[in-house]
C-alpha cells in the first residue's frame, strides 16, 4: 500500500492539471456513495469541471478550478466515495492515501466530509478518521428533506460542539445553505483561530497544534493488526454515538417509508428481476431506436449537404477534384461526421445513466443482478453496461462508471467490445443472407449466443489471469433512499459526461478516418496513380490488407478484399459493407438483406480464398468480425475508462481471441465438411 | 439462530458475527455489529434479505446473513 502511495501524485499535484497558480489551496470533497457529494461538486463549480483518472491509477476524481467572491480561488476536488478510510476497493484506497499522506504538505489544505443527515452516523464515522489523520476539515450534511420526511433532524450547532468542526447543512440539488458553505470554507482556509485542528475536539490553531497528537495513530496505522484495527473501530463507534446521541433527533419510528413500499417490488425475488428487465428494455430501446433517426439524420446532413457545400466551396477556389477535396471531405468531414453521429446516443445514454443513479433504482439493480452476474466475478451492476453494449459498445463503456471498484470497471471495459453491437448486426444480416438463406435468422442469432459466451469465457478467464485481484465479496450493499430525480440536474450531469466524451473521443476518431482516407488515396509502389486519384485497389491501404491477408489463410478468409473490409471494420463495422462494395466495384446494397451483384462477389471471394470451403470459412470471419476490436470510438471511450495501456492489452485480447476462435471454427468446420 | 433465520418484521440483535476481519470491518461501517438492532424487511431477488438498520437501508446476501448470529430480542 505505500507502494501506491509514492506512485499516486499528491493533491497539490492537481494545482497544474486544473490550471491554477502555484499556492492555491485545495479543497477536497469526501464522503460515503450516494450522500449529494458530486451535485455538491457540481453546485459548487458550476460547468467548469473535469473528470478524469487520478494520475497512475484507473480511478475518476474530479477536479475544477473553484472560483467565488468570497473564496477566491481554490482547487476542488471530489474524491470517490468511501465508506471509511479503511479501504476495500481502489477507489476508497486512493480517497485514503490522498487524505492522509505521510507528509502534511501534500495533503489537501481542508477536507469536506459530506455526510447525509439520513445516516449521520455513517459520515460522523468518516468524519472521525480524517480527523485522526489531522488533516483539517468541516462537516456538510446533505438530505436534510429526506431526513425530515423519516421524521429526523439534525442540530448542527450540537453537533458542531460534539465533533469539534465547523457544521454546514446544505442541499446540493436545490442550493440552499450552498453560500455558507462556502463561507466556512473560507473561514477555514485563513490561518487563525478558526482553522482548528479539530483531533479530538482539539481547538488549537491548524497547523499549529501543540497538542500530543500522533497522526500516525489513524487510518495509516490502522492498517497494522487485525485486532487494533478493529479496537480502534470500536472507539469510533463509540465517538459517533456520542456525537449523534446529542445532535440527532427523531420524532417518530419511520420503519415503513414509500422507499421501503417501492423495494418491496423492485428487489422482489420475481418481482425485482421482471421489472429489471423491463427497465433495461427500455434502456436498450431509447439508446438503440430513438437515438437512431437522429443518428441517420446527422449522418445523411454530413454525407449529403455539407460534403456538397465543401464540395462546391473547394471547386469554386479550382482545388476540385484534387486531393484536398478528398483530405476535405474523405477525410475530415467524413471523421467529424462519425464523431457526431455519436452524440444522440451518448446523450440518451447518460440522461438514463444519471436517471438511474439519481433515482437510487441502480442500487437496486445491483441486489437484483448480482447472484447472476457473480458467475464471471463482477457484482450486480455490471448488468447495465454489458446489456447497452448490445445497442453500442460506446455508451457502454461510458456507462461502467457505474462500477464502484476500478478493477471492476476495468474487466468490465474489457469485456463491454465482446457484446454485439449493432453495427455488427448490419454484416452478419448481409453474409448470412448471402451465404445462409434460409437459415440467416438462425446464424444471426446463433452470433447473439456466441456474444454471450465470450463474454463469459473471456470474463472468467481474465479474472484467473491478469485480473487476479479482483474481488468477490459477498453482496454487502447500502441502499440508498429513493429520489426524484431533478432535470436540470440530470440534463447538466448528462452534458458533462458529453463534452467529456467528445473531447477524449474527437481526436482519435478524426485522425483515424484521415489516415485510412490517405492510406487509400496514396499509390502503392508500382502503381500508376497519383496521390488522391487512385483507384482503391491499387493504394497503399490496399497493398496493406494484401500483406496482412495471409495471417487470415488458417481461419479460411485470407484474401486481400476480406482483409481490407476487416481493416476499416476497426474505424466503424457500419463502413465493412460499402467497402466491400468499393472493392467488388459493385452496387451498395439497398438494404442488408438483399445482398445482389456483392453477395455474388462474396460467395466467390471466400470459395477462392477457402479452398472450397466457403461455410466455413464465412462462419469463421462472422466469428472474428464478432470478436475483434469493435471500432476506434469504441477504443476512444476505453482510453478515457481505463488509460492508454489497458486500451492496446484490450485490442490484444481481442485480436488473439478473435483470431484464434475463427481458426478454430475453420478448421473443425473445414474437417467436418 | 443466523440472520437469514430470523423472522422478518421482527426486531433482531446481532450477537457474535463469524466473517474475516475487513468483511466485519465493513457490516460495522453499515451498523451491522454485535449489540445493535437490526429488522430484515424481506427477502431480495438472488436470496438475499433488506436489512433495517437504524434509519438506513442495507442489502446482503445470504452467504453473509448465514455468518451472523442473532440473539433473543
Amino acid at each position: 500500500m505505500n507502494d501506491q502511495r509514492a506512485a499516486v501524485p499528491s493533491c497539490h499535484a492537481d494545482v497544474v492539471a486544473v490550471d491554477a497558480p502555484p499556492g492555491t489551496p485545495v479543497v477536497a470533497l469526501v464522503g460515503n456513495p450516494n450522500v449529494g457529494k458530486s451535485t455538491l461538486f457540481n453546485r459548487l463549480t458550476g460547468s467548469g469541471r473535469d473528470v478524469g483518472n487520478w494520475p497512475g491509477t484507473t480511478v475518476a476524481v474530479g477536479r475544477a478550478l473553484w472560483t467565488d467572491e468570497d473564496l477566491g480561488q481554490a482547487v476542488l476536488l471530489d474524491l470517490p466515495g468511501a465508506v471509511s478510510l479503511d479501504p476495500q476497493s481502489p477507489d476508497e484506497e486512493l480517497t485514503r492515501d490522498l487524505v492522509s499522506r505521510p507528509d502534511p504538505r501534500d495533503r489537501p489544505d481542508l477536507v469536506v466530509v459530506v455526510a447525509s443527515a439520513v445516516h449521520l452516523a455513517r459520515g460522523l464515522y468518516l468524519l472521525r478518521q480524517v480527523l485522526e489523520a489531522e488533516v483539517p476539515c468541516l462537516l456538510a450534511v446533505t438530505m436534510g428533506d429526506v431526513a425530515s420526511r423519516r421524521g429526523i433532524t439534525v442540530d448542527a450547532d450540537e453537533l458542531a460542539a460534539a465533533a469539534g468542526v465547523p457544521v454546514v447543512v446544505v442541499d446540493p440539488r436545490r442550493g440552499a445553505g450552498a453560500r455558507d458553505l462556502v463561507r466556512a470554507v473560507a473561514l477555514s482556509l485563513q490561518p487563525g483561530p478558526a482553522g482548528l485542528c479539530g483531533v479530538d475536539g482539539c481547538t488549537c490553531p491548524r497547523g499549529d497544534c501543540s497538542c500530543d497528537h500522533d497522526p500516525l495513530a489513524g487510518p495509516v496505522a490502522a492498517a497494522g493488526t487485525d485486532d487494533e484495527a478493529l479496537a480502534r473501530a470500536e472507539e469510533r463507534f463509540a465517538w459517533v454515538a456520542g456525537a449523534t446521541a446529542v445532535s440527532v433527533h427523531r420524532r417518530h419510528d419511520a420503519r415503513d417509508t414509500w422507499s421501503d413500499r417501492l423495494d418491496r417490488v423492485t428487489t422482489a425475488p420475481v418481482v425485482g428481476p421482471l421489472v429489471f428487465l423491463a427497465v433495461m428494455w427500455v434502456v436498450f430501446q431509447l439508446t438503440t431506436t430513438v437515438a437512431a433517426p437522429l443518428q441517420e439524420w446527422l449522418d445523411a446532413l454530413v454525407s449529403g449537404p455539407v460534403s456538397a457545400a465543401a464540395t462546391r466551396l473547394l471547386d469554386a477556389v479550382g482545388l476540385g477534384g484534387t486531393w484536398v477535396q478528398g483530405l476535405v471531405v474523405d477525410g475530415l468531414i467524413a471523421g467529424v461526421g462519425m464523431l457526431l453521429t455519436f452524440v444522440p446516443l451518448m446523450a440518451v445514454m447518460f440522461a438514463l445513466l444519471s436517471l438511474l443513479e439519481d433515482s437510487g433504482y441502480l442500487a437496486r439493480a445491483a441486489v437484483v443482478t448480482d447472484r447472476s452476474m457473480r458467475a464471471i466475478g463482477l457484482p450486480g451492476r455490471a448488468f447495465l453496461p454489458l446489456v447497452v453494449g448490445f445497442g453500442c459498445n460506446v455508451p457502454a463503456i461510458s456507462g461502467t462508471r457505474v462500477l464502484p471498484d476500478a478493477r471492476q470497471r476495468l474487466l468490465t471495459v474489457l469485456l463491454v467490445p465482446f457484446t454485439s453491437c449493432t453495427a455488427r448486426l448490419t454484416v452478419y444480416v448481409l453474409v448470412a443472407t448471402t451465404f445462409f438463406g434460409d437459415r440467416a435468422g438462425t446464424v444471426v442469432f446463433a452470433m447473439y449466443v456466441v456474444s454471450i459466451l465470450f463474454v463469459i469465457v473471456v470474463g472468467r478467464l481474465l479474472r484467473s489471469t491478469l485480473l487476479r485481484r479482483m474481488p468477490d465479496d459477498p453482496l454487502v450493499l447500502d441502499l440508498p433512499p429513493y429520489q426524484l430525480p431533478m432535470l436540470r440536474l440530470v440534463a447538466a450531469g448528462s452534458w458533462r459526461r458529453l463534452r467529456g466524451f467528445l473531447r477524449t473521443a474527437s481526436g482519435i476518431i478524426v485522425v483515424t478516418v484521415i489516415v485510412v482516407w490517405a492510406l487509400s488515396a496514396t499509390p502503392a509502389p508500382g502503381s500508376s496513380g497519383t496521390f488522391g486519384q487512385v483507384p482503391v485497389q491499387d493504394s497503399v491501404y490496399a497493398a496493406t490488407a494484401g500483406a496482412v491477408a495471409p495471417v487470415f489463410d488458417p481461419a479460411g478468409f485470407g484474401s486481400w478484399e476480406s482483409t481490407s473490409a476487416l481493416m476499416v471494420g476497426f474505424v466503424a463495422k457500419e463502413a465493412i459493407i460499402s467497402s466491400w462494395a468499393q472493392t467488388f466495384a459493385t452496387a451498395e446494397p439497398q438494404a442488408a438483406d438483399t445482398p445482389g451483384s456483392l453477395g455474388d462477389a462474396l460467395q466467390i471471394s471466400f470459395t477462392e480464398s477457402s479452398g472450397g470451403y466457403p461455410i466455413p470459412a464465412v462462419l469463421a470471419f462472422l466469428v472474428f468480425l464478432l470478436a475483434y476490436t469493435p471500432c476506434v470510438a469504441t477504443l476512444a471511450a476505453q482510453r478515457r475508462e481505463v488509460g492508454l495501456r489497458w486500451t492496446l492489452t484490450g485490442v490484444g485480447i481481442q485480436l488473439v481471441i478473435a483470431w484464434t476462435v475463427a481458426v478454430v471454427v475453420f478448421q473443425v468446420g473445414r474437417l467436418i465438411a | 439462530m443466523t440472520l437469514d433465520q430470523a423472522p422478518v418484521g421482527a426486531v433482531a440483535t446481532i450477537g457474535p458475527i463469524d466473517a474475516a476481519p475487513a468483511m466485519l470491518r465493513r457490516l460495522a461501517e453499515l451498523g451491522v455489529r454485535t449489540g445493535e438492532a437490526v429488522t430484515p424487511l424481506h427477502a431480495t431477488a438472488g436470496g438475499g434479505r433488506l436489512l433495517a438498520v437504524g434509519d438506513t437501508r442495507v442489502a446482503l446476501a445470504r452467504d453473509v446473513l448465514r455468518r451472523i448470529e442473532v440473539v433473543a430480542p
